[in-house]
This record gives C-alpha cells, sequence and structure tokens, in this order.
C-alpha cells in the first residue's frame, strides 16, 4: 500500500533530504509544505497518511501544527513525525504532550527516519 | 583698583559660578543618559561573545560536514575503482568467450565435414572447458550490483551530511538576531539622546523561526534521551487505551 506523506520545513534543503531519504526507503508518494500554515491548509483539502514536520518555522511552527492537527476531527489520528534540531528533553516532552507519535533530533540518518516511520505505521495499526 | 574695575572683576566671577552651576546640571540631566548607554553597551558587549562563539560554532560544523563528505567521496572513490577493475575484468572474459564462440562454430563446421577430417574435435574440446568452468555471469553481475548499491548508500550519506546547510543558517540567523538587537539598542540610547525616532528590529530577521541551539552533531545521546521519553509515552497511552 502506498502512503502519502507531507513534508513540513521551511528549509528548501531539508525537504529535498527528507524526500530523498523517503524515496531510497521505497516511498514515493509525497507532498512539500513549507510552514505549519501551508501544511494545514493543504491538509484541509487532501488526504495524508503521514505527516513528517520540522518544529522551528515562521507563521505556524511545528507544535502548533501539530496541535492543529489533533483538534481537526479528519485529521486528529494522522501520525505526526517531527524532525528538529531541538534536542533538549523539554522539548521532547512538549512534543510529546503535543502528542507528536515520535521524534527525530537532525541531523538524522534514512536508517533513523524508516526506523521511525515503521515504528509508528506498527504502534498505530495495534492501536486501531 | 578702582570701582569700576571691582565691579568688572565681580562680575566675571559670578559668570564663571553660573557657568559651572549650569555645567554641573547639565552634567546631572546627562546622568541618565550615560547610564543608559552604560547600560546598552553593558547588555550589547554581552551579547557579542555569544555572537562569536554561534559564529564559531558554525565554522565547526560546516569543517566537520565538509570532512564528512570528503570520506564518503574517498570511499566511492575507492568502491568505484573496484567497480572499474571488476568490469575490465569481465570484458577480458567477454572477449576470451568471443574467441570460444568462433572455435565452437568451427567444431561445429569440423562435425558436419567428413570424419576423416574431426582430427581437431579433441583440441576444441579442451579449449572450451574452461569456458563452462568459470564463473557464471549471474554471479558476477550480482556482484556489480552489490557494489554499485554500496555507492548508492553513500551518496544517500552525503545528501544527509548536507543537512549542515539548515543547522549552520539556523546558528547564522541567531547571531544575526543577536548583531540586530544590538543595533537597535545602541541606535536607540543614542537617536533618544539626538531625539530621533526609535529605531525598530529589522523586518526580515522578525519573521525568522530558528533554533540558536542547533547543533551539527552525530552524538546518539541526545537522541536516546529523546527515544526513552517518547517510549514513556507510549506506554502511557497504551495503557489509557486499553482501559
Amino acid at each position: 500500500m502506498s502512503i502519502k506523506f507531507l513534508i513540513v520545513d521551511d528549509s528548501l534543503t531539508m525537504r529535498r533530504i527528507v524526500v530523498n531519504a523517503l524515496k531510497a526507503i521505497g516511498h514515493d508518494s509525497v507532498v512539500e509544505a513549507t510552514d505549519g500554515k501551508d501544511a494545514f491548509a493543504k491538509l484541509q483539502t487532501d488526504r495524508f497518511d503521514f505527516v513528517i514536520t520540522d518544529w522551528n518555522m515562521p507563521e505556524m511552527n511545528g507544535l502548533e501544527l501539530v496541535k492543529a492537527i489533533r483538534t481537526f476531527p479528519a485529521t486528529a489520528d494522522v501520525p505526526v513525525l517531527m524532525v528538529t534540531t531541538r534536542g533538549n528533553k523539554e522539548d521532547v516532552i512538549e512534543a510529546m504532550q503535543a502528542r507528536v507519535n515520535n521524534y527525530i533530533i537532525k541531523p538524522f540518518t534514512p536508517q533513523a527516519l524508516k526506523e521511525k516511520i515503521d515504528q509508528i505505521l506498527k504502534l498505530t495499526a495495534v492501536q486501531k | 583698583m578702582n570701582n569700576t574695575t571691582g565691579h568688572t572683576a565681580n562680575y566675571a566671577e559670578e559668570l564663571r559660578k553660573a557657568d559651572m552651576n549650569q555645567l554641573v546640571e547639565t552634567l546631572k540631566s546627562l546622568m541618565p543618559v550615560l547610564d543608559e548607554i552604560k547600560n546598552a553597551v553593558e547588555h550589547s558587549t554581552n551579547k557579542i561573545p555569544k555572537a562569536s562563539e554561534q559564529l564559531t560554532t558554525v565554522t565547526q560544523a560546516t569543517e566537520s560536514a565538509t570532512i564528512e563528505i570528503l570520506n564518503f567521496l574517498d570511499d566511492m572513490g575507492q568502491r568505484i575503482e573496484a567497480i572499474e577493475a571488476r568490469l575490465k575484468h569481465f570484458q577480458q572474459e567477454l572477449r576470451r568467450d568471443d574467441a570460444l564462440r568462433s572455435k565452437v562454430h568451427a567444431l561445429l563446421m569440423d562435425l558436419s565435414a567428413p570424419t576423416y577430417k574431426r582430427y581437431a574435435v579433441r583440441h576444441y574440446i579442451d579449449e572450451i572447458r574452461p569456458l563452462l568452468e568459470q564463473p557464471s555471469y549471474s554471479e558476477q553481475v550480482e556482484l556489480l550490483c552489490a557494489q554499485l548499491a554500496d555507492v548508492r548508500a553513500i551518496t544517500m550519506n552525503i545528501a544527509m551530511a548536507l543537512q549542515v546547510q539548515d543547522i549552520t543558517s539556523q546558528q547564522i540567523d541567531s547571531v544575526r538576531h543577536l548583531i540586530d538587537n544590538v543595533r537597535v539598542q545602541l541606535s536607540n540610547v543614542v537617536g533618544q539622546y539626538n531625539g530621533n525616532e526609535p529605531v525598530m528590529q529589522d523586518k526580515s530577521l522578525a519573521q525568522k523561526a530558528f533554533d540558536s541551539q542547533a547543533v551539527y552533531s552525530h552524538d546518539t545521546s541526545r537522541q536516546a534521551d529523546a527515544d526513552s521519553i517518547v517510549a514513556q509515552y507510549e506506554q502511557i497511552h497504551l495503557q489509557v487505551k486499553q482501559q
């Protein structure tokens, strides 16, 4: 089954790196958004199976995006993976409290990305 | 000394006193401004070392990523050399096969010749035997594919090392933010004294979102800590669902 990803990052470099890494592990269906606001607009008009988001972004940051996703009934259950430079324990706790499904600190490896995606998909399948 | 001279001296003395009083008053009125300048300069000078420190981390991050990329390129170069050597070897084997193929053709021709001319059959069979003994081509192609997959993995590692661009751009934005703060603070203190309009922060910077603590590091301890927090929350969510 093809999983449709939404990649949210204000850095063009990072979006390209994540898209390449996803393709390398067999995921070709990817849409990009430049910040939380752009992502949330896309989430309201299109269906996505998985969101990978940065934290520090203008307009609407990643944490605000996660909170919006969890509040909006149509997207409340969409798995979200936070990929960020913010590596303090307090940040991770804040993100988990906002109900992100998993957390990766940049710089990351394609293996780490694959592991987290698989882990999230397995857990969400169990929970369903 | 006559009266006129005395009056003039007194007048001059009073003028000097008045000037002194005015000077003292002016200095008194300047004190708060000087205090403000002192505070602004102190505040700014505290920010400059931080900015300098962050620029050092930018240099370190770019150097670390550059070395990493150069190492990947060296590794990739060596693997490409190995692939070239294998391909050359493969080419030699294919040439030998071409030669053997023409011998097989001659053999077939010989077999169709009158019996008394079949003197070369034995000789040709001996020559053709190595063709059957060499490793299969599919095995060799498999090895080449594996080597190419390694090279592709290295190109992915190079791409991942370019995450340094995102990290250093956040560090640089943080430095720009600090420098702009210093500019605003100092300009406003001086501007207040000159009666200028207050200076505002650079709009392009105000819209930037950055992590001032972003670091380019392959230290896995931060990710391990994050993983352990994530695991704790997953456990809690599962327990809540089960209840």
